[in-house]
C-alpha cells in the first residue's frame, strides 16, 4: 500500500483504509532499555540512561581495564548487536552534547569519534536543530533570520544572538561551540515509594477509582510504616484511556502524614485532578521526600484517644508527626492480614 | 381501553431539553394506548413543540391541552394549563419573561397573569401567595412527589388536589436513557449525577390505576384531572398573523399596494399596457381576497434599505413583487405561474424570501428590529437535534471513551457510511463491536432526533401586530438575537408570516465587481437593465460551463450539465438549475437526449402541454402540482400539499394517502399502471430538495448578472469572488481559475494591495486579507497610513503603521516588501524587526544613558527557493506565484502524462494525468453504493473525474487538498463534456 517508516498514522491511513495501528509496547521498550543498561554498566560506573535506548557513559579512567574508548564503544556495540539483536551506534566525544550528535551521525557509520578540541568545527556544518537548546520557538526565530547551520550561529556576536533568540542565547552560543559541562549523572537512589495499579478495565466510575486510590494509599501507608519513614509530599498520577496523564502533588504538613490523613489527601488530590470524563486506565501514587520518622513520646499519652482530636493534638500538642497508637495498631493489623492473605484480601468499603 | 377517567396533565416530551426522551408521537401514542382522551403537554419553561403537539395529538385523536411547567430562578415551580386565548397570552408572556428577566419570580408573575390559566403546584408558598386570586388553583401531587406539608395546607385552605404523572418518559425502562440525556446535558458522567439533577425512576407516564394507587391518599385527586381537562379547550388557531408596517395601517394596505405597484410598473416596463394591467389586476385580486397586502408592504419597506436584493422562492412569480423591486424577474416575459405563490386554496401565508449581500444582512436585521420594535419582531429559531453521529459521540463521552476512539468509530459512520453498509444497525448486527459500543449504539437510536438546543434560523423573521409574545414566547439565543420558540415548520403552521432575510455572497460579488469597474474604468453598469440574459458573450460562457465563481451555476455538476447541453440561453439555464437534484440523475440524461434531438412522447396526453417546455420532464415544483391536478384530479389545495410534503419526513403517512389517491385519480383518467409508476417516480424525484420555477428564474437573473461580469470584466469579477469568500470552491481554486482566465495573479505588496483582492485589467492583486494571522485592525492601520502617502521603506511603514513585530514578520514573509525593499533580503528585514526588540508601535521613549547602541543589521542572504515557497504557503495558505504542480515537474516528466487541455485527443483511451484536487462530492449510486465526482486541475485546465464504487473504495481515502496525484483512467465524452473514469490513483 506504500506505507513507509516515518509516515504519520494519518498519512498511513490515507494509503490504507483498513490500517491496524498497534500501540507502542512500552514495557518492551523499558525492558530493552534495561538490558542495554546492564550491558553498558559493565564498562563504566558512570552511566546515564537517556531517552530512546540511549546511554551516556563516562569512560574516564577505564582504558586500563578495557582499552581505548573506541574499543569500548566497539565492544558495547557488538554485545548489543549479538546479545540483544538490536542495532547499535556509538558516538565518542569529550562531552555529552557532542557525543550525542556523533551518535546521530553514527547511524550512517556505526561509530563516530570526535577528537577533543574539534568539537566546534565538528558541529559547525550541522543543522541548528541538533543543539538541545534549539527548541521549537528558537528554531523558528533562527530560521526566520535564515540561520540554518551551527556555523552561522558562531558568526553572530553575543548581542546579536541575544536579540535574535532572547535568553537562550547564552546556552546556544556555548552549545554551538561544542561546550557542554554537564556530567554523566547516574540515576540516584529514589527516596520515594511508588505504587501503581492498572484498572481491570478503563473506568470513569468515581467509586471504583476511589477504591483503587484508597487501596494504593493504604499500601503506601503500610510501606511507610514498614520502612519507618514519613513522606512529606504525595503525588497522584492518573493515566486516562487516551494515554493522557494528569499529575498533581501536594506537600504534606506534619499533621497530615498519618495514615488516615494520607488516605484523605489521596482522595483530595483525585478530586482536584480529575476534571475529564474520559475513563481512567492507571492510577499511581508516589510518596516522596521520605525521612525517618522521629517518634517523640507524648506527655499526655492516652488522654486523647479519639481520632477527631488527633490532628489538633499533633499540631498544638507536641508536633508529633506519626500515626496515633490506634492508627498504628490498625495499620499493623491490616499489614499482617495483607501479608498473610494477599493485598486483595482487604478492600476499602464505599 | 375505554372508560379511562383520567387525563395526564403534567407530561414532558423531548422538548424539555436535556430531560425528556420521548418524541411527541411516542408520547401521544402511549397516552392513547392508555385509553385517555386528552393530554396536556407541559414542557419546562417552553412551548418549543406546541404546534407539532396539537397536530400530533389530533392525529391520535386526543384533545390537546396547551400548557407548560414554569420553574423560576429560585426553583419555584408550577404547571400552567391554558383555558382560553387570554390564558395562552399570559403563559406566553410569562415564559418570555422567564427567559429575559433575571429577577423573574413565579409568585409575582402569577398575580398579574393568572387569568385564563389553571395553576397546579406542589409549592405551599406559591399556593399561599396566589390564594384567592383564582378558583383554578390546585395542589399538585405526583407518584414520586407527595408533600405532606402541601396536603395539609391544601386541606386547611380548601384547595383541591390533583394527581399528575409529572413524567419525563413514557415507560419505566427508559430511565437509563433519561440519565444519559441528563449526563450529556450537564457534561457529566452517570456516576457524578446528583440526586436533584435527574428525575426519579418512577417519573414516567403511569397508568390511571397506578396513579390512583400511588395517590390514594387523596381519592379525588385523579378525578380532578377530568374537571381540569374540561376547562382547557383552547388550542392555537391564529389564522394568518399579518405583520403591520405601522399599527393600524393594514386597513389601507390594499390601496397603498396597488398604487405602489402601478408606479413600479412604470419604472420596470416604461409604461403599462393591457397585458401588464391584466396581470397586476389578477394578482391584486388574489392578494386582496387573501389579505396579503401587508406582507408586500413590509417586505418592500425592508428591501428598499439594501443596496441590491434578490427576492426568491415563489414570490418571484409575482408582478407585484417585481414592480415593488422585491424581485428582479419579469413574470410575464418568463411565463411564471403566480398561483404557486398565492392561490385561492392556499390556507397558509405566502413565503417571501429575500437575499441580501451577506455583509449587509445583519444591518438589515438591525433595521427590522429598530423599525418594528424589539418586542414586535423576532427571528425564527432552529431546533438543533441529535444527529446519529453526534448522539453516538455524546453518549460515548458520558461513558468516558477517549476522543480518538470516538472519532475512529464515528468516522466509520460518516455521511456515506450508509452506502457502505456502515450504520449503527449494521455494526450492531455484525456483532463484533467491543464493549461498551453496542450499548452506545443502541442508546444513540433512542436519542436520535431529540432536540438538544435552540439556535437561530438562518434568516427567518416574524413581525407581529402587537407584541410577539402575544403569539409565541420568545427568548434570547446564544447568538444574542431574540428568537421565537418555534422553528420554521411550526411557525408557518401557526399562521405567523415568516419572512426570510438571507445573506448571499454573490450579491456582494456583483456589487463589488461593479464598484471596481466604476472605479477603474468609470463605467456605471446597470446590469439589471442591461439584460445580461441576452448578451451573446455571457450566453457563450454559460454554454461552455466556464462558470466558476458564477452564482448558482458554478458547481462541477452544473458546469458539466451546461457543457453537455451546450446552450446558454436564460430559459435553459433556469431549467438546468432546477433539474440538478439528488434524485433526478436519470431525468437529466433523458433531458439531454431530448435536447439533442431524440424523439419523445409525453408521459400522458393529459399532461403533454404542461411539460412541453421541459421536454416532457417534470422539472419544477409546480409541475408536481399541475400534474396532480390534471392527471389525478387533485384539487389545487391537495395538489399543493402533495408538492409540499414530498420533502417532509414527518408527513410520510400523509404522503402515502396522497399516493393512493394519485394512483386512483390517474386510473380514473384511464392512465395505465406503468405510466402512473413512471410519473410517480418523477414526482418522487422532488423529495429532498427541489425548486419552483420562479425561484430558479430569480436566481438565474443573478447568475446572468455575475456571468456577464465574468465575461466582460474578468479581473474585477474574480477578485470580488475571492474577496467575498464562501463560493463553492476554495480560494486556491479561484486563483487557479483566474490564471486560466489569462489573468496574472500578483503577490501582496505593501503599497499596492488593498484589504481585499483587487482586479484590474489583466491583473489580480492578492489582498492583505489573504495573509494568515494579520488582523483587520492592522490592515486598517496600514491602509490608513498609506492613504496619506505611499510607504517609502520598511522603516517608514513600521513607523507610520505602528506595526507589531509579529505583524511585520508576516508582511515580510508574505513578500509585501519585496518590491519596496528590493535591495534587502527578507532575512535582513527580519533582522531589522528583531533588533527593534519590543520597541514596537514606535513608542517614544526617553533615551537611556546606559543603553548600549543597537548592533548593526547583519548582511544575510535571501532564503533558498524552497523556503520562499514554504513561506508563501504558510502566510497565504497556498502558492500564488506558481501552480504547485510546477514543483513536481521532474516527477511528472518521468511519466507519460497527458495535459488536461489535451484530453479531447484521447477520448475512449486510457491515459495518465497529473492533478491537484479542487473539489469532490460523494453521491450514492442507484444501488446505494458510494461514488465520487472529483475535480482536479493541472496547469492547463480542470479535469472532471468519476470514482465509481470500485475506485472509490480503493482510492478515495488517499485524496487530500495538499498534494498532487497521478491518475490513470479512461477519458469519456458525454454529450461533448469530457470526464475521466478513474481506475488508479497514485501519489506523485
Amino acid at each position: 500500500m506504500g506505507v513507509r517508516i516515518g509516515n504519520s498514522v494519518g498519512e498511513a491511513r490515507k494509503k490504507c483504509r483498513d490500517l491496524i495501528v498497534r500501540e507502542p509496547d512500552v514495557d518492551l521498550y523499558r525492558r530493552a532499555q534495561e538490558a542495554i543498561g546492564e550491558i553498558v554498566s559493565d564498562f563504566s560506573p558512570l552511566v546515564e540512561p537517556a531517552r530512546s535506548g540511549r546511554h551516556y557513559l563516562d569512560l574516564t579512567g577505564t582504558s586500563r581495564l578495557f582499552g581505548p574508548p573506541r574499543s569500548v564503544a566497539e565492544m558495547i556495540r557488538r554485545k548489543i548487536i549479538e546479545g540483544l539483536t538490536l542495532p547499535a551506534d556509538a558516538g565518542l566525544a569529550a562531552n555529552k552534547l557532542v557525543s550525542r550528535v556523533a551518535s546521530f551521525d553514527a547511524a550512517q557509520k556505526e561509530l563516530v569519534e570526535v577528537p577533543s578540541g574539534d568539537e566546534k568545527s565538528y558541529l559547525s556544518p550541522h543543522q541548528v536543530e541538533i543543539l538541545p537548546s534549539v527548541i521549537r520557538e528558537t528554531r523558528v526565530k533562527l530560521f526566520d533570520l535564515n540561520i540554518r547551520v551551527v556555523e552561522q550561529v558562531n558568526t553572530l556576536s553575543s548581542d546579536l544572538l541575544l536579540a535574535a533568540v532572547g535568553p537562550p542565547a547564552y546556552l546556544l552560543q556555548r552549545q554551538s561551540q561544542g561546550i557542554d559541562p554537564s556530567p554523566v549523572t547516574p540515576p540516584g537512589l529514589d527516596p520515594r515509594i511508588s505504587l501503581a495499579q492498572e484498572l481491570p478495565e478503563d473506568s470513569n466510575n468515581r467509586d471504583v477509582i476511589e477504591l483503587v486510590i484508597h487501596s494504593l494509599a493504604l499500601d503506601g501507608v503500610l510501606q511507610l510504616a514498614a520502612k519507618g519513614c514519613d513522606a512529606s509530599e504525595m503525588a497522584l498520577m492518573l493515566t486516562y484511556g487516551d494515554r493522557k496523564r494528569e499529575v498533581r502533588s501536594m506537600k504534606l504538613p506534619p499533621h497530615k502524614r498519618s495514615g488516615d490523613s494520607l488516605l484523605k489527601t489521596a482522595i483530595d488530590l483525585f478530586l482536584r485532578i480529575q476534571l475529564r470524563r474520559v475513563r481512567i486506565r492507571r492510577v499511581e501514587i508516589d510518596f516522596r521526600s521520605l525521612t525517618p520518622h522521629i517518634e517523640q513520646g507524648s506527655l499526655m499519652e492516652g488522654l486523647f484517644c479519639q481520632r477527631e482530636n488527633l490532628a489538633s493534638r499533633q499540631i498544638i500538642g507536641n508536633h508529633k508527626a506519626v500515626p496515633s497508637v490506634s492508627d498504628r495498631s490498625l495499620i499493623d493489623a491490616i499489614g499482617l492480614i495483607r501479608t498473610r492473605f494477599g493485598s486483595a484480601s482487604l478492600a476499602w468499603g464505599v | 381501553m375505554g372508560g379511562v377517567m383520567y387525563v395526564p396533565l403534567n407530561t414532558h416530551s423531548c422538548y424539555t431539553l436535556g430531560w425528556g426522551v420521548d418524541s411527541l408521537e411516542t408520547l401521544c401514542r402511549a397516552v392513547k394506548e392508555q385509553g385517555c382522551l386528552s393530554l396536556a403537554l407541559t414542557d419546562t419553561n417552553n412551548l418549543y413543540g406546541l404546534i407539532f403537539f396539537t397536530q400530533m395529538a389530533r392525529q391520535y385523536d386526543l384533545k390537546p391541552i396547551v400548557g407548560a411547567e414554569i420553574i423560576d430562578h429560585t426553583g419555584c415551580r408550577a404547571t400552567l394549563l391554558v383555558k382560553n386565548r387570554q390564558g395562552y397570552k399570559n403563559l406566553s408572556h410569562m415564559l418570555t419573561d422567564r427567559h429575559f428577566e433575571e429577577k423573574f419570580r413565579l409568585k409575582t408573575a402569577l398575580l398579574s397573569r393568572f387569568e385564563g390559566l389553571v395553576i397546579l403546584t406542589d409549592e405551599p408558598e406559591l399556593l399561599a401567595a396566589t390564594k384567592g386570586i383564582s378558583t383554578d388553583i390546585y395542589a399538585e401531587i405526583s407518584p414520586w412527589r407527595i408533600s405532606w406539608k402541601l396536603l395539609k395546607y391544601g386541606r386547611e385552605n380548601r384547595i383541591p388536589v390533583v394527581a399528575t404523572p409529572r413524567s419525563y418518559r413514557t415507560n419505566s425502562a427508559d430511565h437509563y436513557v433519561h440519565l444519559i440525556n441528563r449526563a450529556i446535558s450537564l457534561s457529566s458522567t452517570l456516576h457524578d449525577l446528583k440526586n436533584d439533577q435527574y428525575a426519579p425512576q418512577s417519573a414516567f407516564l403511569q397508568s390511571e390505576a397506578a396513579l390512583r394507587d400511588a395517590c390514594s391518599i387523596v381519592p379525588d385527586a385523579v378525578d380532578n384531572t377530568m374537571i381540569i381537562a374540561d376547562k382547557c379547550n383552547w388550542t392555537p388557531d391564529f389564522g394568518v398573523v399579518w405583520p403591520e408596517v405601522e399599527p393600524g395601517m393594514n386597513g389601507k394596505s390594499n390601496k397603498i399596494l396597488r398604487d405602489m405597484t402601478y408606479a413600479g410598473a412604470q419604472w420596470r416596463y416604461g409604461g403599462v399596457d393591457a397585458k401588464i394591467t391584466d396581470r397586476i389586476e389578477h394578482e391584486m385580486r388574489l392578494i386582496e381576497e387573501r389579505g396579503f397586502a401587508p406582507v408586500f408592504l413590509v417586505v418592500e419597506d425592508i428591501v428598499k434599505h439594501a443596496s441590491r436584493t434578490c427576492g426568491r422562492g415563489s414570490a418571484a412569480a409575482s408582478i407585484v413583487s417585481y414592480c415593488l423591486g422585491i424581485t428582479n424577474v419579469d413574470p410575464i416575459r418568463y411565463n411564471l405561474f403566480f398561483e404557486r405563490f398565492i392561490n385561492p386554496a392556499r390556507v397558509e401565508p405566502p413565503d417571501i424570501d429575500i437575499d441580501f449581500a451577506w455583509d449587509e444582512r445583519d444591518d438589515i436585521l438591525k433595521y427590522v428590529f429598530q423599525r418594528y420594535g424589539e418586542t414586535r419582531a423576532a427571528m425564527v429559531s432552529n431546533h438543533v437535534s441529535f444527529q446519529q453521529r453526534a448522539a453516538i459521540r455524546e453518549i460515548a463521552k458520558v461513558y468516558g471513551i477517549p476522543d480518538g476512539e470516538i472519532s475512529t468509530m464515528t468516522k466509520r459512520l460518516s455521511h456515506y457510511g450508509d452506502y457502505l453498509g456502515i450504520s449503527p444497525k449494521a455494526e450492531l448486527e455484525r456483532g463484533d463491536l467491543p464493549a461498551p459500543w453496542p450499548d452506545i449504539f443502541k442508546l444513540s437510536e433512542k436519542l436520535q432526533d431529540i432536540p438538544r438546543h435552540i439556535s437561530v434560523h438562518c434568516g427567518g423573521v416574524v413581525i407581529t401586530p402587537g407584541e410577539t409574545a402575544d403569539w409565541v414566547p420568545t427568548q434570547m439565543a446564544a447568538k444574542g438575537v431574540r428568537v421565537i420558540h418555534w422553528e420554521k415548520d411550526q411557525t408557518e403552521d401557526s399562521g405567523l408570516v415568516k419572512i426570510d432575510l438571507l445573506g448571499n455572497r454573490s450579491l456582494a460579488v456583483i456589487r463589488d465587481a461593479k464598484a471596481a469597474v466604476k472605479s477603474h474604468l468609470a463605467i456605471d453598469i446597470d446590469i439589471v437593465r442591461k439584460n445580461p440574459q441576452d448578451d451573446p458573450a455571457t450566453q457563450a460562457l454559460i454554454s461552455q460551463g466556464d462558470t466558476m465563481g458564477v452564482f448558482y451555476i458554478e458547481s462541477p455538476a452544473t458546469r458539466l450539465l451546461q457543457k453537455k447541453a451546450g446552450v446558454g440561453d436564460y430559459e435553459h439555464t433556469v431549467l438546468h438549475s432546477s433539474i440538478i437534484r439528488p434524485a433526478a440523475n436519470k431525468f437529466i440524461d433523458m433531458y439531454l437526449r431530448r435536447l439533442k434531438g431524440e424523439a419523445w412522447q409525453p408521459l400522458h396526453p393529459l399532461i403533454a402541454d404542461l411539460l412541453v417546455e421541459n421536454y416532457g420532464i417534470m422539472v419544477y415544483q409546480e409541475d408536481v402540482t399541475r400534474v396532480a391536478m390534471k392527471l389525478a384530479g387533485f384539487p389545487l389545495a391537495e395538489a399543493d400539499e402533495l408538492r409540499k410534503i414530498l420533502s417532509k419526513k414527518h408527513k410520510r403517512l400523509r404522503l402515502l394517502d396522497l399516493m393512493k389517491k394519485f394512483y386512483a385519480g390517474a386510473v380514473e383518467q384511464s392512465a395505465d399502471k406503468e405510466t402512473i409508476d413512471r410519473i410517480w417516480e418523477m414526482i418522487m424525484s422532488f423529495a429532498g430538495y427541489s425548486f419552483c420555477k420562479p425561484h430558479s428564474a430569480s436566481y438565474a437573473i443573478v447568475s446572468y448578472e455575475s456571468a456577464s461580469l465574468r465575461a466582460h470584466y474578468p479581473a474585477e469579477f474574480i477578485a470580488a469572488v475571492i474577496s467575498n469568500q464562501g463560493g463553492f470552491y476554495a480560494t486556491f481554486a479561484y486563483v487557479s481559475e483566474a490564471k486560466r482566465m489569462g489573468l496574472t495573479v500578483l503577490t501582496p505588496d505593501i503599497n499596492l494591495s488593498e484589504r481585499v483582492y483587487v482586479g484590474k485589467g489583466k491583473e489580480v492583486r492578492v489582498g492583505f486579507m489573504q495573509i494568515k494571522g494579520l488582523n483587520d485592525e492592522t490592515i486598517e492601520r496600514l491602509i490608513t497610513a498609506r492613504s496619506k502617502q505611499p510607504f517609502s521603506s520598511f522603516e517608514d511603514c513600521w513607523r507610520r503603521s505602528r506595526l507589531t513585530p509579529a505583524d511585520a514578520r508576516l508582511l515580510i514573509l508574505a513578500g509585501c516588501f519585496d518590491e519596496l525593499e528590493a535591495g534587502k533580503t527578507r532575512p535582513e528585514l527580519i533582522w531589522q524587526v528583531t533588533l527593534k526588540g519590543g520597541d514596537s508601535n514606535n513608542r517614544k521613549t526617553q533615551s537611556d544613558l546606559f543603553t548600549l547602541p543597537k548592533p548593526q543589521t547583519p548582511k544575510v542572504p535571501q532564503y533558498d527557493e524552497r523556503t520562499l515557497l514554504v513561506q508563501e504557503v504558510e502566510t497565504l495558505g497556498f502558492l500564488v506565484s506558481r501552480h504547485p504542480l510546477e514543483l513536481y515537474r521532474d516527477r511528472i516528466e518521468r511519466h507519460p502524462v497527458v495535459k488536461a487541455c489535451e484530453l479531447r485527443n484521447h477520448i475512449n483511451r486510457r491515459v495518465e494525468v497529473a492533478g491537484w484536487l479542487v473539489t469532490a462530492k460523494v453521491v450514492p449510486t442507484v444501488k446505494r453504493e458510494p461514488m465520487e465526482f472529483v475535480t482536479f486541475e493541472d496547469t492547463t485546465a480542470l479535469i472532471e473525474t468519476v470514482f465509481f464504487p470500485d475506485a472509490f473504495r480503493k482510492f478515495s481515502q488517499m485524496l487530500s487538498y495538499t498534494r498532487p496525484y497521478r491518475l490513470t483512467g479512461r477519458v469519456m465524452d458525454d454529450f461533448g463534456a469530457l470526464t475521466m473514469d478513474v481506475e488508479r490513483v497514485e501519489f506523485l
